[in-house]
């Protein structure tokens, strides 16, 4: 019976030792053992930024393909009709709901939902400057925010998830769009009430998100659901913050030296840092076919057609053939689809990623996603339905004065000032002040109800949205409903 | 390891029982004598007791079994003479050899050999952490003895395996020296992870370990089959463990031996390749046929013909030096030994060297009281040529090479193949193989010690090591063959890890007769186990020169790196088993383990693994024990559960932080997200299996077990896809996949005395395989890695393509047949199998499985006077073999590559060939797809091995004061019956591959395994 007795004591030795079986992964930090710290915190917020970057180095960013390509703006371009033919099938509102374009819009836009819900469940517990904790937690409300936006906007009514899911609470349901829109609204106002100005962030701090382009944002959101006065608030906050102004030359926004100029408000950040991945794919599928690039999205006729006289900003979006490029060059465009080139991405040869030392896709050409103009031209929306139509002729006004001295233009005869306003004129100056770089113009023919009259093959009611991606429905076992149409 | 004592108590009780019933039977014979004296009459009965080399052994006892104190013990020539009656049963025994019945039966003169303690039928089986009687065990369990082992002259344990034993198969996957064999037990049991368990003396190795045991070491090998004798392995236990006990010394004798052998190894064919002018001809025709210009202008001023083979493969030394002191007292044994074996690989610049040394120990000071101590080093040098999956390939270069190349020009250089991206691969092997040795340490070694405080009980506590330091240093000289095979700038990349595992196995057991004729044996214990891996990695660039003082990482000066890290797995398990009999007659075996291990997540950190199995020797009962012939029959079945933890990683349940950049300004800053979900319900695979089985031994001589299994693997490990919602568009490892295995074990062994002088031993077993993979949930539902696919409801990594339905010989061909864009007259015809008109992906199906469904094996042995002569075969059929090679060498990949001699009956012309594509250096057809053009049948029957060996007199012998001397000729893999084209058949996993386990069957030109003649001897001193 002591022996019995001696065997019990040694296993309960060895039992008492339960630690024995707790391993740690090794040389790699696990969600275990990570969100510690400050640097930790930053860098988990650091992530819901690269989340914004393309994530597919194989297929066009997703915000550009419908942006642009669906709008009537561009046309796919490319090496022809069946070159990506899923980008094709979407612009001809033909696309089905296993579009690898729109799994992967939904796919990135979730993980970057659950890279900021990570931040918002994580950070709180780490012992850290209050300050610097609240100014974290507000960029990730900001970037959830920003991507439900997108995904309320392509996807409609989607599943509203705001803290990391655990393993079998997967399967979300849909929520109605305007629950969305009011987590948005939540999760940007927050943000702005936190989140430092423009001034307060050092210049190499650039691309952190601001209280203004929180504000910005939140501000478009109120534009969606046509909510005017709040925002030609907003909108009027940010013009008169003394944080912006109209940078004196458009056709310099959009070069590499132009970024964070003075009218910027918000921009996903790219740099050409070698071995670093900072930079993006989107340089390298927009460039000439004939030069270095894809040559995908290429500015449509229309588009061309659609500037005035002499209005400096075609020559800084479109380039048409033997045009005189800032190097010197001529261009030759006899390759693209339309016979035109996209201006927004061409870079000077010492810019071309590889040429400086890094790879085709670190291409240095931010994605703007909030700039002053932009929002002069939304606050002028919102005050001619407030009815405040001198406010809006003002900004209107105020966008083409600056557009006429851009591009060592002399001539001050074009874009003459409006006397008087109307929906379409401001809605011309956004198209033309926007095109191809913010990417918001089938987002805005959305919007304001003008899609059905100017896309051809676009059923409103179906093509507002793009479909839930089959994928997803068959892996919610029906959970999903497939919007309606598709 | 060591309950060899528990035989010592076996033996100190049986005799006391038969003893009981021998007065019984005496006073009765006794009585009986006196009452009718003629009914039985005594003769005098002769002969000999030899061991199993048919040397006698003198000094060993025989006696009859009904009058155990009317014994003898046998001369110094073996010869005994005992009086005995017509039906006495003689008992006789020996140290050191099994104790043996031998029925009189009216004979007059009675050869008895005796089998050496670890082999003979009555003798221990090793089962996990403890023995059992062979006649007991209810599991099951495939031995390969000493006998089986010994005189094989085998580079490694697989290798002496293979063949021996139903539902085990080892393939080797390589004939490169030094690499290791396949070892299945009973199919594959996981789509991850199929590998072994070994264990040696009582402590599991690493797949590193094993290859510090020299084979001339081991003693005997167990392979536990069912769950019944896995599940005491829990965890581990799943794919079928393989135990070994090395070689102790005896208690009673003290010997040295000397065992050496040495060899030639040549390649058994090689592939009929075309030579120069054919090659220029085929290769221009090529061109032609696609429209394109021929860069063999004016052809007959290529003069040279190269054989590439030749300068590949040569004529390799093999040896082996044995030397070993053995001996003991009843207090002490001990067994040194230290090896050293050396092969060159069949083609240039691979080779292996292993040095090695072992000591074994015990010491037993009193009965209560044993210590004792394993230990084994050994050190390995290995050099490897390019092969498999790699992106070097040095054998397929050396054939695909232009044939009107010479292998040097005058100047003494490597030159390029004139038109193609072919590497020159003897440059490859001199510059990069011949510089990147890959040297290891290995140490393995056990210490244990046992008390018996009371009578029955045990206690024992083992502390097992495997210990692994290794060192691979791969630098690349300068050198230039082509503008695409050169290094400007030398470079060295260095690794040494270290491996370090550690288990303290505590048992007790007890065991207990009660009421005579219930038998019980019980067992405890608790087992702690950790592994750990560490490695530290650097790479340095322009030393300032090729020569050997250059070739350390400090000598470089340019672009240095550094890497390393360090994993680990901690195991925790409690176990316990029940053996109970009732009479020898109805036999129970149940055993339980639970075990906890740190790869899994905090929700499944402990699983349970239990079995059952239970026995009927239905020789003993009365209504067949009468029938004579039948002489053991036992009757078994078993069930239980298993587990494999090897297919998950050591950190799969967590989820890593992955770091990236994100620019603000014009500074990169880091960024820090989740890599991937953890799952912390991830567990064990499970593998639940029954077996049916039967052991007989029909009558004196030959014995054999039939086993029907049927296993179903559960809980198998993939990544499913899982909603975007998640984060994610994998989860982690899941615990999702099932599968099936059944199959059929049969194994028959005959033995024969013809007399003093002969006597033959015939082996055979064979087995066969059904598997089916029952459920994959993984995106796609299938594991394809081309030209294997594993989907649900068909066999695990079968072969998956299109059908070759012949050559299409004109144009009207192709038109009458289903839409195949861009086929020309000559193109491939593949079948339109879902009739719709059109060949697309959907006209793929499954082609035959690379495994075998039936292996069998089969040895003959036989023993004249001196000599012994034994002969060993395996085969397999039912496979299939995809020759992917002939990718290369059937000419789909036309860019000067030198092809087969059978392209020259390629199609050229309407009715010119039904079996060979045209030649084209533009495939638009894409006649190279994956399709049944490529898979032949991989049936071989193989000669694995044949000796002719001789035991000098024992008269010279005694001249010489030797104990001992045997000398012999072995021939390994001489004979091969295939139809295979190939180099050989012998087709394992293609390793290199991404795919691990399911990527077989493949010929890559795989490096082929040798044919050896060798001659060796063993002295015994």
């Amino acid at each position: 019976m002591k022996y019995l007795l001696l065997l019990i004591i040694t296993t309960a030795g060895l039992a008492g030792c339960s630690k024995f079986l707790e391993e740690d992964p090794t040389a790699h930090l696990s969600t275990a053992t990570y969100y510690k710290t400050a640097a930790d915190a930053e860098a988990a917020v650091n992530a819901v930024y690269a989340a914004a970057r393309p994530q597919n180095f194989f297929a066009l960013e997703t915000r550009i393909v419908v942006g642009d390509v669906m709008s009537d703006d561009a046309e796919k371009g490319g090496g022809g009709a069946s070159d990506v033919a899923e980008i094709q099938q979407l612009k001809l509102f033909t696309a089905k709901p296993d579009n690898s374009y729109v799994q992967d819009a939904w796919q990135y836009n979730y993980h970057g939902v659950y890279l900021a819900n990570v931040v918002l469940d994580k950070v709180p517990a780490i012992a850290m400057n209050a300050a610097d904790k609240e100014n974290i937690l507000a960029q990730a409300r900001f970037w959830r925010a920003y991507f439900y936006l997108q995904l309320v906007q392509l996807f409609g009514n989607v599943p509203l998830v705001t803290m990391p899911l655990a393993t079998g609470e997967y399967n979300q349901p849909q929520v109605p769009e305007a629950q969305v829109w009011a987590q948005i609204e939540k999760d940007a106002d927050s943000a702005m009430q936190v989140l430092p100005k423009q001034s307060e962030l050092a210049a190499d701090k650039n691309g952190k998100a601001t209280s203004g382009a929180a504000k910005a944002l939140l501000m478009y959101v109120y534009m969606w659901q046509k909510k005017w006065t709040d925002a030609q608030r907003l909108g009027e906050e940010i013009i008169n913050s003394g944080e912006y102004s109209l940078a004196p030359d458009y056709a310099k926004i959009f070069t590499t030296a132009g970024e964070f100029g003075t009218g910027s408000i918000f921009e996903i950040n790219m740099a050409n840092i070698p071995g670093k991945g900072v930079g993006s794919n989107i340089n390298l599928w927009i460039n000439a076919r004939n030069t270095w690039g894809y040559g995908f999205v290429v500015p449509s006729p229309g588009l061309v057609k659609t500037y005035e006289r002499g209005d400096p900003r075609l020559k800084a979006t479109v380039i048409a053939n033997n045009d005189v490029l800032p190097d010197g060059t001529i261009a030759n465009t006899t390759s693209s689809q339309t016979g035109y080139y996209n201006k927004r991405y061409w870079l000077p040869p010492n810019e071309i990623p590889f040429n400086a030392g890094g790879s085709v896709a670190d291409g240095p050409t931010n994605e703007r996603i909030f700039r002053l103009a932009v929002v002069m031209l939304w606050t002028a929306e919102a005050a001619f339905h407030n009815g405040n139509k001198a406010r809006a002729l003002e900004l209107v006004n105020l966008v083409r004065q600056r557009a006429r001295k851009s591009g060592g233009n002399t001539d001050m005869t074009v874009l003459p000032d409006l006397s008087t306003i109307t929906l379409d004129n401001i809605y011309h100056e956004m198209r033309v002040e926007s095109a191809l770089g913010e990417h918001l113009r089938f987002n805005e023919l959305v919007r304001t109800g003008r899609a059905a009259a100017t896309l051809p093959g676009y059923v409103e009611g179906t093509n507002n949205h793009l479909p839930i991606p089959l994928r997803e429905i068959q892996l919610s076992n029906g959970l999903l409903k497939q919007n309606q149409g598709y | 390891m060591c309950f060899t004592n528990l035989d010592d108590t076996f033996r100190a009780r049986k005799p006391q029982r038969r003893s009981k019933s021998g007065i019984i039977l005496f006073v009765l014979v006794f009585f009986a004598m006196l009452s009718a004296k003629a009914a039985v009459v005594d003769t005098l009965i002769t002969g000999h007791v030899l061991d199993p080399e048919n040397k006698p052994l003198p000094g060993a006892s025989v006696s009859i079994k009904s009058t155990p104190t009317k014994g003898v013990k046998t001369a110094v020539d073996g010869s005994y003479s005992i009086s005995a009656a017509a039906t006495d049963i003689l008992v006789v025994s020996f140290i050191g050899y099994g104790r043996q019945e031998v029925p009189v039966n009216g004979r007059r003169e009675i050869e008895i050999v005796l089998q050496s303690q670890s082999t003979s039928l009555e003798s221990v089986v090793v089962v996990g952490y403890g023995t059992q009687k062979k006649g007991e065990v209810t599991g099951a369990i495939s031995s390969v003895n000493e006998n089986d082992l010994k005189d094989q002259a085998a580079a490694s344990l697989q290798q002496s395996l293979q063949g021996k034993s139903a539902g085990i198969q080892i393939t080797q996957n390589s004939g490169s020296p030094g690499k290791n064999a396949t070892v299945r037990v009973r199919g594959l049991t996981s789509i991850n992870n199929s590998d072994v368990l070994y264990v040696v003396d009582g402590v599991p190795l690493t797949a590193n370990g094993i290859n510090a045991i020299d084979p001339s070491s081991i003693a005997s090998v167990q392979i536990l089959k069912d769950a019944s004798s896995q599940a005491i392995y829990g965890s581990r236990g799943a794919n079928g463990v393989v135990l070994i006990e090395t070689k102790k010394g005896n208690r009673n004798a003290s010997h040295i031996y000397v065992d050496a052998y040495a060899g030639v190894q040549q390649v058994r064919k090689k592939l009929d390749m075309l030579n120069g002018q054919d090659f220029i001809m085929l290769n221009s025709e090529a061109f032609k046929n696609a429209g394109q210009t021929s860069p063999w202008t004016n052809p007959s001023q290529y003069t040279i013909n190269t054989d590439w083979q030749d300068a590949m493969f040569r004529s390799a030394p093999v040896q082996s030096y044995n030397l070993a002191f053995a001996g003991g007292s009843d207090k002490l044994t001990y067994r040194l030994s230290g090896n050293y074996f050396d092969q060159d690989g069949i083609i240039i610049g691979s080779s292996y060297k292993r040095s090695s040394f072992s000591l074994n120990t015990t010491f037993k000071p009193n009965k209560y009281i044993e210590a004792g101590e394993n230990l084994s080093i050994a050190k390995s040098k290995q050099y490897l040529v390019g092969e498999g999956a790699t992106s070097r390939v040095d054998l397929l270069s050396a054939i695909s090479m232009d044939p009107t190349v010479p292998l040097k020009n005058e100047q003494g250089n490597y030159v390029p193949s004139r038109f193609s991206d072919i590497m020159n691969p003897l440059a490859s092997i001199e510059y990069i193989s011949m510089n990147h040795p890959l040297n290891t340490w290995s140490v393995v070694g056990s210490t244990y010690l046992q008390l018996k405080p009371v009578k029955g009980l045990t206690l024992k506590s083992n502390l097992g090591i495997d210990i692994s330091f290794s060192d691979d240093k791969a630098f690349t000289p300068t050198y230039y063959v082509s503008a695409a095979q050169n290094n400007p700038i030398t470079s060295l990349s260095q690794t040494k890890a270290t491996g370090l595992s550690w288990t303290w196995d505590n048992t007790a057991t007890y065991e207990t007769t009660i009421a005579e004729d219930h038998e019980l044996k019980v067992l405890a214990g608790i087992s702690a186990q950790q592994y750990s891996y560490e490695f530290i990695r650097g790479s340095n660039q322009g030393q300032p020169g090729n020569d050997s003082y250059l070739q350390y990482l400090d000598a470089g000066t340019s672009n240095p790196t550094v890497g390393g890290t360090l994993v680990r797995w901690s195991l925790l398990s409690y176990l316990g088993r029940l053996n109970y009999n009732y009479k020898q007659k109805y036999f129970l075996t149940a055993t339980i383990r639970r075990d906890g291990s740190s790869k899994f997540g905090a929700n499944n950190k402990y699983g349970n693994f239990p079995s059952a199995s239970v026995g009927w020797a239905l020789g003993k009962e009365n209504f067949l024990s009468n029938k004579g012939q039948l002489s053991a029959l036992m009757l078994r079945a078993s069930w239980g559960i298993v587990g494999n933890q090897s297919s998950a990683g050591y950190y799969d349940f967590s989820s890593t932080i992955n770091n990236y950049n994100y620019a603000f300004g014009n500074g990169a800053f880091l960024t820090a997200e989740p890599a991937g979900l953890g799952n912390p319900n991830l567990k064990w695979e499970q593998v639940r299996q029954w077996d049916l089985g039967l052991d007989f031994k029909v009558f004196e001589g030959l014995t054999g077990t039939i086993d029907y299994y049927n296993k179903k693997t559960n809980n198998m490990l993939l990544r499913i896809p899982i909603l975007f919602e998640s984060g994610f568009s994998t989860g982690p490892l899941t615990n999702v996949a099932a599968m099936a295995n059944s199959g059929f074990e049969f194994q028959l062994d005959y033995s024969h005395h013809f007399n003093k002088d002969l006597r033959i031993n015939i082996g055979a077993n064979l087995s066969t395989l059904h598997n089916e993979v029952l459920s994959l949930e993984n995106e796609g539902a299938q594991i394809f890695n081309s030209p294997n696919m594993t989907r649900a409801g068909h066999r695990v990594a079968e072969f998956y393509g299109y059908v070759f339905d012949g050559i299409f010989q004109n144009q009207a061909e192709i038109s009458n047949h289903a839409a195949q864009p861009n086929a020309v007259p000559g193109d491939i015809r593949f079948k339109d199998l879902n009739n719709d008109k059109v060949i697309n992906d959907l006209d793929q199906t499954f082609l035959g499985s690379p495994i075998p469904n039936i292996q069998y094996g089969f040895n003959v042995g036989a023993n004249y006077k001196g000599f012994d002569l034994n002969l060993a075969f395996f085969g397999v059929s039912g496979n299939k073999i995809y020759q992917s090679y002939k990718y290369n060498t059937n000419g789909f990949f036309i860019s000067n590559y030198n092809m087969e001699q059978e392209t020259l009956g390629r199609w050229h012309g309407e009715g010119t060939s039904t079996t060979i594509p045209r030649l084209t250096a533009n495939d638009r057809n894409f006649n190279s797809r994956a399709s049944s053009y490529y898979l032949t049948n991989g049936a071989y029957l193989r000669l694995r091995n044949i000796t002719l060996g001789y035991n000098l007199p024992d008269k010279l012998m005694e001249r010489w004061h030797l104990s001992g001397m045997r000398v012999y000729l072995t021939g390994q893999n001489l004979i091969t019956f295939t139809h295979y084209d190939g180099y050989d058949p012998e087709i394992g996993i293609t390793f290199g591959g991404n795919a691990g386990t399911l990527n077989l069957g493949q010929d890559q030109v795989n490096y082929p395994q040798p044919k050896t003649i060798m001659a060796g001897i063993n002295l015994t001193l």
